[in-house]
Formats: structure tokens, C-alpha cells, sequence
């Protein structure tokens, strides 16, 4: 890629274009700024390709750092609700998808959940949702999400617990809890805190 | 294990390798035990799987083709310039490499190069009062190297390099006389030039004829002694005749730099 080669750089960007995509989306909640993000991302890459440097970690390292600054950017920048009535939309019609299955109601239930999971995890902070959407999204592991974040693995640790914790706090007073849950969660709560 | 330790450990409970064999089992033990922990442990695994759903549900979303398009367009775009910066470079490289060798070429000129003699500090102690500044001496010296050098130029390069300094000592006497053991062809390397009084029965010890009436007649001379501490070269200032010195020229057993 380096020397010009496009196939090279095309198989680079459909290798780690996705979950670059995901990860925006899932950090800012707006499709539309996503891809901005991961076009801007690669375009890091386009223009001053030797700053990776394979011996400093991996290139999935690389490439959500970069993606993880231009995210940073784009949060202190926007409200990250601004994209909530998009992917709010976007579920919808996963909604209409869904409905067509058989297990109506259990699909439903799931949107439900996978909206309200998005929901909660948008409105944490940038710091805390990071830790979520890296280990917890795209299953990294503490050391992995550390070389991101570039951070002490034990602050990964301790923010992704943070977060956890304020999730199921946000998640018992988002959804609607199945029967026998939603008492003893509404107390487990203050216990949690 | 405790409530409060239960409550470090619960959300790692089904994370891979992170939590030791013993704190997983007393944390299950604990919940067994405790219904709130048990509580907490349920609504953990909720949120895992809620978690697990959202990434499923986005586990296919991807970029436009849009964004592709417009980014394999602007590597086309970028592709020249980053060859023109590869081949500038490239230039660079070898310019640089050019200039290093010819640096290194130069150096080993220099390094060949005969080196300035230095004047001695005796030289201008036994030269007294009326003793040349030290730059004058050093371009006689210079001048002196060269006519130790070659033969075939070593008359010449003494008269052109008459020393400025001393000019009524120097005037006609400044040619110098190789010794008749001195390797004319040794490299002279940082020597010195070393004025001294010696006796006429000294210069017979060099080689030279003695006055059998004055043996013990100082001259004031100038010695050319090389790198090596071994004298070279000899030029007759003062303490004898013009006459005799000539005389001396004359019989001198080569003599090499001596005017005609």
C-alpha cells in the first residue's frame, strides 16, 4: 500500500472498514457521521502512510486509534443524541424485518432491547462508552482495548466496570422489566450505586 | 467473599481468563448464599446478552460503497505524489552519498598531505630580541619542508620561500644544507625548525670541514629536525664568515640546497 499498490490499500479498507463503521456508529449513534469518520480515517492512511509503524502494536491498534481520535473530535463537537432519531429510525425498520419472522414477539422484544441497549450506551460518557463498545462490542480484550485507548490496562478495567454498572442502572429504568425482575431490580439498584 | 468484593468481581464473572479459578468459585459460592448478589449476577448476564444483541444487530452495518469509491479515487490521486516523494528521496540519498564521498576523498588528500611544521619555542628563545614573530617563521619552515622534499625542487622552493623575518641574517644564507645522513624522501610530518649555537668542532661531528686554527668558534644556525626527532637540514645564520660559510657550502659532502 505504502508503494501505491490500490488492491493492496482496496483490500485493507474492505478488511477493516466494518468494524471501523461500527465502532463510529456505535460511538456516536449517527450513520451519517460514521462514515465521515471512517472516511477519514483512511484518509489518514492515504496521506501520510508510513505513520503506522508496525513495530509500536498491530494494525487493528492503529486503525481504531485513529478512528477513536476523529470520534473524539466529532463528540466534543456534536451532541451525541443528534443522531439518536436516525438509528431510532433505522431500528424501526429492523422492526419491520423482524416482524416478518416467526417469533414475533420475541424479535420485537429483542429490538426493543437493542434499542434501548444503544440508547443507554450513548448516553454515557465518552470515556466510559469507549470501554463498553471495545470490550463488550467488539470483544477485545483488556490489553487490546488498553493499546487503543492508550491507557493502563487496569483503567480499561476499572472504567469498563463503571460503565457496566451505570448500563444496569440506565437499563432498569429504560425497560420494562419481566415479571418478579422489575421490583427487586428497582432496589438492587440503590444497592449497586 | 463478601457483598462488596462480589460486586468488584461480577462483572467479569463470564469474561474469559481474567478472574482466578478461586475468586470465580467463591464468587459463585457467595451468590448461592446471598440473594442479592444471586440478583445482581442475573441482571449482569441480562446485560451481556443485551450487549451481545446490539453487536449482532450491527454486526453487518457497514460503510457505503460511496465511501469507497471516494477513497480509492483520492489514493489514485495521492498515488503520484507519494512516488514523487519516494524518488525524491531516492535523490536525496544518493546526493548525500556523493557528498560523503567526496568529503572522504578529501580528508584522505589532507591526510597526505605534508602538515605545517611548528616552530619551536627554542627557536624564538635563542633567537633573542630581534627574534621574527612566530607566523614568519612558520611560512620559512613551510618553505623548508618543501625543500626537503623533492630534490629536483628544492632550490626553488627555498628561494621562493625567503622568510620574511631576519632579513640581514637571512638574506643570503638561507638556504639550507641536507645532513649527510638525513633520508630526504621521510616524510618531514609536524616538524621543527630550532635555531642553536653550536661549535665548529660540532659541525665536524656532522660532517662538515673544521677550521683546524678555530675549532671552538660558535655559528648560530637554523636545524630542521623531522616528526621523528632526527635533524634534517641545517642553514648557517650567523657567528662565521660569508666567506667561510660559503667555504663550508662548498664542501659540504651533498650539497643539495645550496645556492650556485
Amino acid at each position: 500500500m505504502i508503494a501505491g499498490d490500490e488492491q493492496a490499500f482496496a483490500e485493507l479498507y474492505r478488511r477493516w472498514q466494518g468494524p471501523l463503521y461500527r465502532f463510529a456508529l456505535q460511538m456516536t449513534g449517527n450513520a451519517g457521521l460514521a462514515e465521515e469518520i471512517v472516511q477519514e480515517a483512511f484518509m489518514t492512511l492515504i496521506r501520510a502512510p508510513r505513520t503506522y509503524n508496525s513495530s509500536r502494536g498491530p494494525l487493528r491498534g492503529f486503525l481504531y486509534g485513529v478512528c477513536r481520535n476523529h470520534v473524539l473530535r466529532c463528540v466534543a463537537a456534536e451532541s451525541p443524541y443528534l443522531g439518536l432519531a436516525e438509528t431510532a429510525a433505522d431500528d424501526g425498520h429492523r422492526f419491520a424485518e423482524l416482524a416478518t419472522s416467526s417469533n414475533l414477539l420475541a424479535d420485537l422484544a429483542a429490538a426493543q432491547t437493542v434499542k434501548q441497549v444503544r440508547k443507554a450506551i450513548l448516553s454515557l460518557p465518552a470515556t466510559y462508552r469507549e470501554a463498553v463498545v471495545l470490550c463488550d462490542l467488539h470483544e477485545m480484550t483488556y490489553e487490546q482495548a488498553a493499546g487503543v485507548l492508550k491507557c493502563p490496562v487496569g483503567t480499561v478495567r476499572s472504567r469498563l466496570h463503571r460503565a457496566r454498572d451505570l448500563l444496569l442502572a440506565k437499563l432498569r429504568t429504560l425497560a420494562p422489566h419481566p415479571a418478579g425482575v422489575s421490583a427487586t431490580a428497582s432496589n438492587e439498584s440503590e444497592g449497586i450505586r | 467473599m463478601n457483598c462488596t468484593s462480589f460486586r468488584e468481581a461480577v462483572h467479569e464473572l463470564d469474561r474469559d481468563d481474567v478472574l482466578d479459578a478461586a475468586v470465580y468459585d467463591s464468587a459463585v459460592e457467595h451468590a448461592q448464599i446471598c440473594t442479592r448478589c444471586a440478583r445482581l449476577i442475573y441482571q449482569t448476564r441480562r446485560l451481556d446478552s443485551s450487549l451481545r444483541a446490539l453487536a449482532r444487530a450491527d454486526e453487518h452495518r457497514e460503510a457505503s460503497p460511496r465511501v469507497q469509491t471516494q477513497l480509492l479515487r483520492a489514493f489514485r490521486a495521492h498515488a503520484p505524489a507519494r512516488q514523487g516523494g519516494w524518488h525524491a528521496l531516492r535523490w536525496a540519498v544518493a546526493a548525500a552519498a556523493a557528498v560523503l564521498i567526496l568529503a572522504g576523498g578529501a580528508f584522505l588528500v589532507w591526510r597526505r598531505a605534508p602538515a605545517p611544521v611548528r616552530s619551536h619555542p627554542a627557536a624564538h628563545a635563542a633567537s633573542g630580541p630581534a627574534a621574527s614573530p612566530a607566523p614568519s617563521k612558520t611560512t620559512a619552515m613551510e618553505s623548508l619542508a618543501s625543500t626537503l622534499r623533492p630534490k629536483a625542487h628544492a632550490g626553488r622552493s627555498a628561494r621562493a620561500a625567503k622568510p620574511a623575518a631576519q632579513p640581514e641574517e637571512l638574506d643570503d644564507l638561507s638556504e639550507f644544507i641536507s645532513l649527510p645522513y638525513a633520508d630526504d624522501d621521510a616524510p618531514l610530518g609536524a616538524g621543527e625548525l630550532v635555531r642553536v649555537r653550536l661549535s665548529e668542532s660540532a659541525l665536524g661531528l656532522l660532517g662538515f670541514p673544521v677550521s683546524e686554527e678555530t675549532p671552538a668558534q660558535p655559528v648560530t644556525a637554523d636545524v630542521v629536525i623531522g616528526e621523528d626527532g632526527v635533524a634534517r637540514a641545517i642553514r648557517f645564520v650567523s657567528g662565521a664568515a660569508p666567506s667561510e660559510l660559503a667555504q663550508l657550502r662548498a664542501m659540504t659532502p651533498d650539497n643539495k640546497g645550496a645556492k650556485p
